[in-house]
């Protein structure tokens, strides 16, 4: 700390604000706070085995997922999606309402496109082909962030 | 009174999300662990610099403080929503939460009195004490340390930490006109109790 000797509270709040500025986290709890977060991220929903009732229920509900981007998509071509090779068209992750009107306004509403990897399982999730196998992989993809909530409205997958 | 305006407005953190951070929560959200490490040497040292102030200058707690925030934050990231303000004021909130629960632990009692027509005692010292410890930064500390939660509170987000009074109200889960009042109560606390000078106060 510092060893001025302000005779005003202003003069000696901006000392003490400088020297707090100066102050930074411990280095070695760094990697303390690191594993902690990796370990309380959510992960990707782990497969079930053995419950036939429920992995045909997640079947149904990743082909309803599926069947519904298509006909949204069909609607409106996504930004930009179908001109690019080697990626996968847009599969909206908001609600078809909400994707909708970011279609029709999509002029007026920028986005970002922010590329990412992502666990393979993912596409499962989003009732793509999924190589179990291969969970462990990660794959290339974009995602496409509105302007300026930050929120994400749909990904698609690089080949 | 322009001084301490120009403090508190200093654009130190903007109130809507920088790109780059709603890009990385965005990552974070679709469960991209690489995003962890950017987020945390983006926004750890402000979070760690409001606990280490709201705590006393209590290394340990504050350190604490900073990484249940994290983790917190790791666990439920779709939690944090852009238009309501910044990441590090997020983070800010939630520190604080932790921060206050183990104060509660210890025993003490945070919540400011309502009349708050109390003054802090008078500290026990001659003249020639208090001016040598009004001289040193130990005994601002200390007396912030001395000051209730809620005081301490407007003065760590606004005097030491130079956020918006908006953020600062936020965080500390209160209109800004109460943190306006807290922080001119504050302040005139802290005064006695340093015996500095309280003509520079609005």
């Amino acid at each position: 700390m510092s060893t001025d000797s302000p005779s005003t509270l202003r003069q000696q709040l901006r000392a003490a604000a400088q020297d707090l500025s100066l102050q930074t986290p411990p280095p070695e709890r760094e990697r303390a706070v690191l594993a902690a977060m990796r370990r309380a991220l959510p992960g990707p929903a782990a497969p079930r085995r053995g419950w036939r009732p429920l992995a045909w229920s997640g079947a149904a509900s990743c082909a309803a997922v599926l069947l519904g981007s298509v006909l949204l998509l069909a609607l409106q071509p996504p930004p930009a999606a179908a001109e690019d090779q080697g990626a996968s068209d847009f599969l909206p992750l908001v609600p078809g309402e909400r994707w909708e009107r970011y279609l029709r306004e999509s002029a007026a509403q920028p986005a970002w496109l922010v590329s990412t990897e992502l666990p393979r399982e993912r596409l499962a999730l989003l009732g793509l082909p999924y190589d179990p196998a291969r969970a462990g992989e990660r794959v290339r993809a974009e995602l496409l962030l509105q302007h300026p909530s930050g929120d994400v409205l749909a990904v698609r997958f690089l080949h | 009174m322009m001084g301490w305006l120009r403090m508190a407005g200093r654009a130190g953190f903007a109130a809507a999300a920088a790109p780059d951070t709603a890009a990385l929560m965005a990552r974070l959200v679709a469960g991209d662990a690489t995003a962890l490490e950017p987020l945390y040497r983006r926004e750890a040292a402000a979070v760690y610099r409001y606990a280490l102030a709201l705590s006393g200058n209590n290394a340990a707690w504050a350190a604490d403080a900073m990484q249940d925030a994290f983790v917190a934050l790791a666990g439920q990231p779709a939690a944090w929503d852009a238009r309501r303000g910044s990441l590090g004021a997020y983070l800010a909130g939630m520190a604080r939460h932790s921060l206050l629960a183990r104060w509660r632990e210890a025993g003490r009692h945070p919540e400011p009195p309502e009349d708050e027509a109390q003054a802090p005692a008078a500290p026990e010292a001659s003249p020639e004490e208090l001016l040598v410890r009004s001289q040193s930064q130990a005994a601002l500390w200390q007396a912030l340390q001395a000051l209730p939660w809620a005081f301490r509170e407007a003065l760590v987000l606004v005097d030491l930490q130079e956020r918006p009074y908006a953020e600062a109200a936020d965080i500390a889960g209160i209109a800004v006109n109460t943190l306006r009042t807290r922080l001119h109560r504050g302040r005139q606390k802290l005064a006695a109790l340093l015996n500095a000078d309280p003509g520079a106060l609005p």
